[in-house]
């Protein structure tokens, strides 16, 4: 199971729905939620301020791209400007219900990012997604 | 090595001695082969010598090739060595010493050798010397090369010593220089002074020279470049003086220049020659020019260019060197002889050559050239060239005339001289030379009239220009007092100057005068009541007609006085100071002639002593000689003086010599006659039997006393009429030739004894120096009533000159017989020259008209004229001769068998005595050649012409078949030309333009040439002209039409253009076609030259109306980009008329904003120019010209063509902004629809997300559970479509789509994996075969989407009941790879859905599963990477879809 997995989305419901989901299939021990990626580097910026003992860093990020204030794009920049070895360190998924190919294209040519997951997330997509090497460790 | 040596006692060892000697040779030889030096042996006992192989060698035999000797050893050295040779040796033997010696030696060849020889004596046991053995060797070359060194070193330092150059030496770090005395000199250095250093030449250098030799020292001193400069320095004098200063500068290790030296030498004389000479060859028109071959570049200094004409932007290299020269023999033998330099490496022959100029005149060349080579490459070609048209012009034209003429040249013995029209003599032949005394190297080259400067305005002066002007021929007679001779000249016109025959007729003429004068007087003399004083006055008249500026006068001797007699034109106050003058010595010429019985020649009365005492009488009129002959009367007295006087200084010459002896013979017969007449009538009859023979001599035999009395002309002509001892008679016989004497004399007692008259005989009889007349003497017996012989009275004459002149008729009639020209002679009587006989021929001219002589002799000469004569001509000439004048006339004569020629006849009359017939000398000259080629010349640009004239080809070649029939004398001639793509003849003209022959045109339509076949196909097919004789015998596809036409002869004429026959000419007529016109060279210059005027009036006419149909503009401009030619597009286009536009430069229309564009300097390439600008139109509109340039650099023109393309500009403009908004809205589109879908998915990925997670199990009320299944059915729905329909956007708006190869089992094993349990649950069986063409190149998604769609449709659209049965295969050709899918499921019906097939949301099936988006999308990916996709399918039968992929390169 994945220790802590983050979460940045802008929609509630999404939130909720992938919580039930990722709950029901067991993916991660603890969720955080940001509602996009302003919100999500205001976490990190905390989590600096903490003792590293203390830290809560998550080990997976599913990142929404279409956010109000700060994309994910804007946020993915942002988070290897101000925190490089925590971006590298963490394993970062798109999942967003953008068409538009450019975007895939772009979430396939970028060096944060594993892999571009299409909404809904469903629970044939957890199970294809443990069996990325990345991820899969964490369940074994 | 001679083993023979050996001595017989030691013979034991004597194998293994010899071994020895073996080795010892053997190593010997092996040393020499290696020195090249030779050795040899002196034996002195056995008195042999032995050489070595190369010694043999070293003195040109071959070795061992004899046995030497002392003899031939001696022989070898030369004379000069030997006794220094012989001396050396017998210092050797005398002491014993080492010889060494250098001597020359004498090889076989004869080269001399220089060798050194070194010898060592041999001792026998008494010490004395039995041989000596030495070597040789060879040195020649080491001496000579020592000679060269020391004659090197020699020469250096003799140059240094008498070096003109100043020299001088610099030490840059110190300053100092040094100068050579010589140096000091130029300039006028004091000898001490030498601490200037290099600010000498500051001071004296010319400041304009100041900075390039600056600038050449610092590039010496940086890059050593050589420093070897021409510069002005101011010498000894003050005075600027050209030098040229070489200089050599040192460097030390730090590349510090420390050191410099050169020279200084004076080379304003050069110079000064160098500009002469340069301008002597600029007047001479010598140029020089030079090929680099490495660099591929060609220079021509400025004279070569002024000859060339070229201007100064022309460049001339290699690519245009050869267009100079016109095309054929000036090009190819140029090219052949530049090949043979080149690669052979022969030398360059001079060649006179035609070229071209830049101004496009055509003029002769002299070229010369030298190469350059390295190794076996040429590098440099180099020469001169001279502009020799002006020589060439001359030499021509002299050509062609002697080339004209050089038949009669050679053969006539008249002067004969051309001038051309400048008055210069071009030509002066030995006979001119002799008759006018004038050998023509003083004459040709010169103006005629700088020559014959004092001809003012002599007749022949006036001839000549009107013969020049005119343009007629000209004869005349005139004395040249020059010369003193009467010479009759004919002078001809022609276009190049006027040819002039002329003849020395000096003594005909005077003879003729003579005898006529002689026959007057004699017979004014014997009219009854003629009185003395007038026959002798008339005498004298005539005299002073004869020779102009003589007076003459006759006083009568009386009584040891002069008295006045006769006189004609002397002035009567010097007559009346003369009369009464005693004779004497030195009474002038008549009183001195009178006293001394002899002739007194007084040429110059100022200095001759005779004269001494009259001079003052007779100096003031002017008279400055005066010749005296004396009168003799029958006792040989004195009975007067004929004298005559001058106004210069004069002798005699042979006329006048000969006139005054016969002139005095007559008058001292008429004198002597007369003065006895009266007294005794014996001497009358005497006389008139005397002038009845015509006598010279007279005399008078008594036949019964037997004296014989002469006349006193005999004793002139033979010496005294009685010689001591004997009579008369017997000194007459005595005279009489041996060998006639018996038979004169009996002939004439024979005579007197029969009853005869007149007796004559011919004779021989000596003259007074032993030499004999040829005599004629003629003689009347006078009888008493009964018939005894009285008196014999007769009269001698001396025939001599009549026998020769017999002579000369023979020898010219030989000539006439065999000369070159024809000759005929004829009479006629009175003026009938119409009925003239022909009286003899020569063998010219039967050769030249067909007939012997039997034939033609008696015969009326109009036989030679016929049909083609021009019978105006010859009645002219007939007309003419009727005159007695002379006649020339051309005129087409006919042979025997009535074939023609064209004739130069010059009809000469001869006057003839009255009651004779008359006599008339022609000449005939053939000059059809000369006619032939005027006619080809004229016919060839008559055709020419009509073929440039008329506005219509066929017209042009109707007259030029009608020029052809005139020309061939034939019936009909035709043209046929050849279509473009020589399948089919044309027929384009004939001539004569008549009904009937028309009919030969239409007889063969223009069907097609079949090669080889008929006349004209013949001809196309031998690529050669065809000349048919008897066409009904041949196949001849006209054969019965022209027979009808009676034509039986034709000839077929291609006419070629580039090696491509354009057109053919056919002449036909009745008769054979004379061989002279077959061969004519206008048949060729009509097959070969004609063409290309055909082609041009072909293409010019086909270009014309391009040039004014064609809506696009063409035009040509020159180099100043001025308009020269504008098509009426450009009118159209641009508002102005073809006048305003002609008149300006295309600048001046163009847009203000595009004049930058347009250069035409940049037009200099062969290349294209094209390029769009803008014009402005008369009426100020704009219009885009689209340009399309070629510079013609040889015809400095540039041809232009443009397209209005203002109207595409227009719609371009348009089309691109209707493009970018479109494309902007599409953009916005495409974004639109993506912000849409993802809005739109975002809450329906939610609700699928509920979906997913609502366990529908714990529904309760079985309504909601229904309704909410309902719902999630409705959602699944809902995401699918709106899946699809993204897909299909992603498919049309993707523009780059990642393409890879495929390999298509791999991705159908993927797409039947994922759709596994489909397969599965329809039992369909997959029959797959990729091997033809296993691999695609294309997009992984977009060929995975294909064949799910291609593998679901044919599962789901099965047959109800029948598991699906799917064949998939590929295969490719050249460019396409085909995936096919085969089915057996229930088809489509195509007549039905044709159209709409591929179209999105057709549905073609009711079945559940059907969306209608599968083929539309197959068919978007496919096509979208440009493949297609194709359908076969019957209803309930299956279907058949073709997939074709692109190959792409791999």
């Amino acid at each position: 199971m994945i220790p802590t997995l983050m979460c940045v989305d802008d929609d509630k419901m999404t939130l909720m729905l992938i919580r039930l989901i990722l709950e029901r299939a067991g993916f991660c021990k603890q969720l955080l939620t940001a509602e996009n990626g302003s919100h999500a580097l205001q976490y990190y910026d905390e989590q600096q301020k903490l003792p590293d003992s203390e830290r809560l860093l998550p080990e997976v990020i599913l990142l929404d791209l279409n956010m109000p204030v700060m994309n994910g794009w804007e946020f993915l920049s942002a988070f290897a400007d101000q925190y490089p070895d925590w971006a590298n360190s963490t394993k970062i998924f798109i999942l967003s219900s953008s068409v538009d190919p450019f975007e895939k294209e772009t979430a396939a040519n970028h060096p944060l990012v594993l892999d571009f997951l299409a909404k809904p997330l469903s629970f044939d997509a957890l199970e294809r997604l443990k069996k990325i090497p990345a991820i899969a460790s964490f369940f074994n | 090595m001679q083993t023979s040596f050996v001595p017989i006692e030691a013979a034991i060892p004597e194998i293994e001695l010899q071994n020895q000697l073996r080795q010892k040779e053997i190593t010997l030889e092996l040393m020499e082969a290696l020195s090249g030096a030779g050795s040899w042996t002196f034996d002195f006992i056995q008195e042999k010598v032995f050489w070595s192989d190369n010694v043999f060698r070293i003195c040109g035999y071959i070795p061992q090739s004899f046995e030497p000797t002392f003899e031939i050893a001696y022989g070898l050295v030369h004379p000069d060595d030997l006794a220094r040779m012989q001396a050396a040796i017998q210092h050797t033997l005398e002491t014993g010493a080492v010889y060494d010696i250098k001597k020359r030696l004498i090889r076989q060849d004869g080269e001399v050798i220089t060798i050194t020889s070194r010898g060592v004596p041999e001792f026998d046991d008494n010490g004395k010397i039995v041989r000596l053995v030495g070597t040789l060797q060879d040195i020649t070359r080491r001496v000579k090369t020592e000679e060269a060194l020391l004659d090197g070193i020699q020469r250096y330092n003799l140059t240094l010593e008498g070096a003109m150059e100043g020299l001088w030496e610099w030490d840059i770090a110190s300053g100092t220089a040094f100068f050579s005395p010589r140096f000091k000199e130029m300039f006028g250095i004091e000898p001490n002074n030498s601490d200037d250093g290099i600010h000498f030449f500051e001071r004296k250098i010319h400041p304009e020279d100041r900075d390039p030799v600056l600038k050449a020292l610092v590039l010496h001193f940086k890059h050593n470049d050589p420093f070897f400069q021409e510069m002005r320095l101011r010498d000894i004098h003050g005075v600027y003086r050209h030098y040229l200063v070489r200089a050599q500068a040192s460097w030390n290790e730090s590349g510090r220049a420390v050191r410099m030296a050169g020279s200084v030498s004076d080379i304003t004389d050069q110079k000064k020659e160098n500009k002469l000479l340069q301008d002597a060859v600029n007047l001479a028109s010598i140029g020089s020019w030079e090929i680099d071959i490495v660099q591929q570049k060609v220079f021509i200094p400025e004279a070569t260019r002024q000859i060339l004409e070229l201007d100064e932007q022309f460049e001339i290299g290699l690519h245009n060197i050869m267009y100079f020269f016109p095309e054929g023999e000036s090009r190819d033998s140029l090219t052949k002889q530049l090949m043979h330099i080149l690669q052979n490496g022969a030398p360059f022959t001079d060649m006179e050559l035609n070229l071209f100029t830049g101004k496009g005149n055509l003029k002769w060349m002299r070229i010369t050239a030298q190469t350059e080579w390295d190794g076996a490459n040429p590098v440099r070609l180099f020469g001169l060239i001279q502009n020799i048209t002006e020589k060439k012009r001359a030499d021509q034209q002299l050509v062609q005339l002697l080339d004209e003429k050089s038949a009669i040249l050679e053969s006539i013995t008249d002067g004969f001289c051309t001038v051309n029209r400048d008055w210069v003599v071009t030509y002066w032949n030995r006979a001119a030379e002799t008759i006018s005394t004038l050998p023509r190297n003083l004459i040709v080259g010169f103006n005629l009239w700088y020559v014959y400067g004092d001809a003012s305005e002599s007749r022949f002066k006036v001839e000549y220009h009107r013969a020049m002007n005119d343009h007629i021929p000209v004869h005349f007679e005139e004395y040249f007092p020059m010369i003193e001779k009467w010479i009759e000249i004919s002078a001809y016109p022609s276009e190049y100057g006027l040819s002039i025959y002329f003849k020395d007729i000096t003594e005909n003429k005077h003879l003729t005068n003579l005898l006529q004068l002689e026959q007057k007087v004699l017979e004014l003399n014997i009219r009854r009541n003629s009185k003395i004083e007038d026959t002798i006055t008339f005498c004298l008249k005539a005299m002073e007609q004869l020779h102009p500026g003589m007076h003459c006068t006759i006083q009568k001797v009386d009584q040891g006085q002069l008295l006045n007699w006769i006189d004609v034109s002397m002035p009567p106050d010097y007559i009346k100071q003369v009369h009464e003058i005693p004779i004497g010595p030195n009474m002038g010429s008549c009183g001195t002639a009178a006293f001394l019985k002899q002739k007194i020649i007084a040429s110059d009365i100022s200095t001759d002593p005779r004269w001494s005492n009259f001079k003052s009488i007779i100096e003031p009129f002017g008279l400055k000689a005066c010749w005296s002959f004396p009168i003799f009367g029958s006792q040989e007295e004195v009975v007067g003086t004929l004298a005559m006087y001058f106004n210069k200084v004069k002798s005699p010459n042979k006329a006048e010599n000969q006139t005054i002896e016969r002139m005095r013979h007559i008058l001292q017969v008429i004198i002597e006659n007369k003065t006895i007449e009266q007294n005794l009538k014996r001497s009358n009859e005497r006389y008139e039997h005397a002038t009845r023979a015509t006598s010279d001599a007279i005399w008078d035999w008594d036949l019964n006393t037997k004296i014989l009395y002469w006349g006193s002309s005999y004793s002139k002509l033979f010496g005294p009429e009685q010689e001591p001892g004997k009579t008369a008679l017997q000194t007459w016989m005595d005279r009489v030739h041996p060998d006639d004497r018996e038979r004169v004399v009996s002939n004439i007692f024979e005579h007197i004894e029969s009853q005869k008259d007149v007796w004559i005989d011919s004779y021989r009889l000596m003259k007074p120096n032993g030499s004999y007349a040829h005599v004629i003497d003629k003689g009347v017996v006078i009888r008493d009533d009964s018939g005894q012989p009285l008196r014999m009275i007769g009269a001698l004459q001396d025939v001599t000159r009549q026998k020769m002149e017999e002579r000369r008729m023979k020898l010219l009639e030989s000539v006439i017989i065999h000369a070159q020209d024809a000759i005929m002679l004829m009479d006629y009587k009175d003026e009938h020259v119409s009925e003239a006989k022909i009286y003899y021929v020569n063998d010219s001219f039967s050769n030249i008209s067909g007939y012997t002589r039997k034939e033609i002799i008696g015969k009326n000469p109009a036989i030679i004229a016929g049909t083609h004569s021009d019978q105006s001509d010859l009645q002219q000439a007939i007309e003419i001769l009727k005159q007695g004048k002379s006649v020339e006339l051309e005129t087409i004569c006919h042979r025997k068998y009535g074939e023609k020629f064209w004739a130069h006849i010059n009809l000469i009359p001869i006057p003839a005595n009255p009651g004779e017939p008359f006599y008339a000398i022609a000449f005939f000259r053939d000059i059809s050649a000369r006619k032939m080629a005027e006619a080809e010349k004229d016919t060839f640009y008559k055709i020419l012409r009509s073929i440039h004239l008329h506005e219509r080809l066929e017209d042009g070649l109707t007259e030029a078949a009608m020029h052809l029939t005139q020309f061939m004398d034939a019936k009909y001639a035709e043209v046929w030309s050849i279509n473009f793509n020589h399948s089919a003849l044309v027929y384009k003209a004939g001539w004569p333009l008549d009904s009937q022959y028309s009919a030969m045109a239409f007889s063969v339509n223009e069907k097609e040439v079949i090669l080889g076949v008929g006349m004209v196909g013949t001809a196309i097919e031998k690529r050669n002209m065809v000349y048919w004789e008897y066409l009904l015998q041949k196949p001849f596809r006209r054969k019965f039409v022209a027979a009808a036409l009676d034509l039986h002869y034709g000839l077929s004429i291609p006419v070629f253009f580039k090696d491509e026959i354009i057109a053919v000419f056919c002449v036909f007529d009745s008769n054979p076609i004379p061989k002279v016109y077959l061969e004519s060279d206008l048949l060729d210059k009509i097959s070969h030259q004609l063409g290309a005027d055909i082609q041009k009036f072909k293409t010019d006419k086909e270009f014309s109306h391009f040039f004014t149909l064609t809506p696009d503009v063409m035009c040509i401009l020159n180099d100043s980009s001025y308009f020269k030619k504008v098509n009426p597009a450009l009118e159209r286009i641009l508002g102005f008329t073809k006048e305003e536009i002609l008149g300006r430069p295309i600048q001046f229309f163009i847009h203000p904003e595009d004049k930058q564009e347009f250069d035409v300097s940049n037009l200099n390439t062969k290349d294209v120019l094209e390029f769009e600008n803008r014009f402005v139109t008369k009426s100020g509109t704009v219009v885009w010209l689209e340009w399309k340039m070629v510079y013609m650099q040889s015809e400095r023109l540039i041809f232009a063509v443009a397209k209005d393309i203002s109207q595409k500009r227009l719609m371009d403009a348009e089309k691109k902004h209707l493009i970018e908004v479109l494309t902007n809205n599409n953009r916005e589109l495409k974004q639109f629809s993506y912000i849409t879908s993802h809005n739109l998915r975002a809450p329906l990925t939610n609700m699928l997300s509920v979906f997913d997670l609502l366990d529908m199990d714990h529904i309760a009320n079985q309504e909601t559970a229904l309704l909410l299944d309902a719902l999630k059915k409705s959602t699944y729905h809902l995401n699918q479509t709106l899946n699809d329909l993204i897909d299909i956007l992603i498919v049309k708006g993707n523009t780059n789509l990642s393409i890879r190869p495929l390999q298509l089992s791999n991705t159908f094993i993927q797409v039947s994996n994922s759709i596994h349990h489909l397969i599965e649950e329809s039992g369909a069986r997959i029959e797959t075969n990729f091997e033809k063409a296993p691999f695609v190149t294309f997009n992984s998604e977009y060929l995975e989407s294909i064949f799910l769609n291609m593998l679901t449709n044919s599962i789901k659209y099965t047959k109800p009941g029948i598991p699906p049965e799917i064949k998939i295969y590929s295969y490719s050709d050249n460019t396409n790879i085909y995936l096919i899918f085969e089915d057996q499921g229930l088809g489509i019906d195509l007549e039905k859905v044709k159209d709409r097939i591929f179209g999105l949301y057709q549905k073609f099936h009711p079945h559940k599963d059907s969306k209608g988006i599968g083929l539309y999308l197959v068919h978007a990916q496919v096509t979208a990477l440009g493949g297609s996709i194709s359908v076969e399918s019957k209803v309930m039968e299956g279907t058949r879809f073709s997939i074709r992929f692109k190959k792409l390169p791999e």
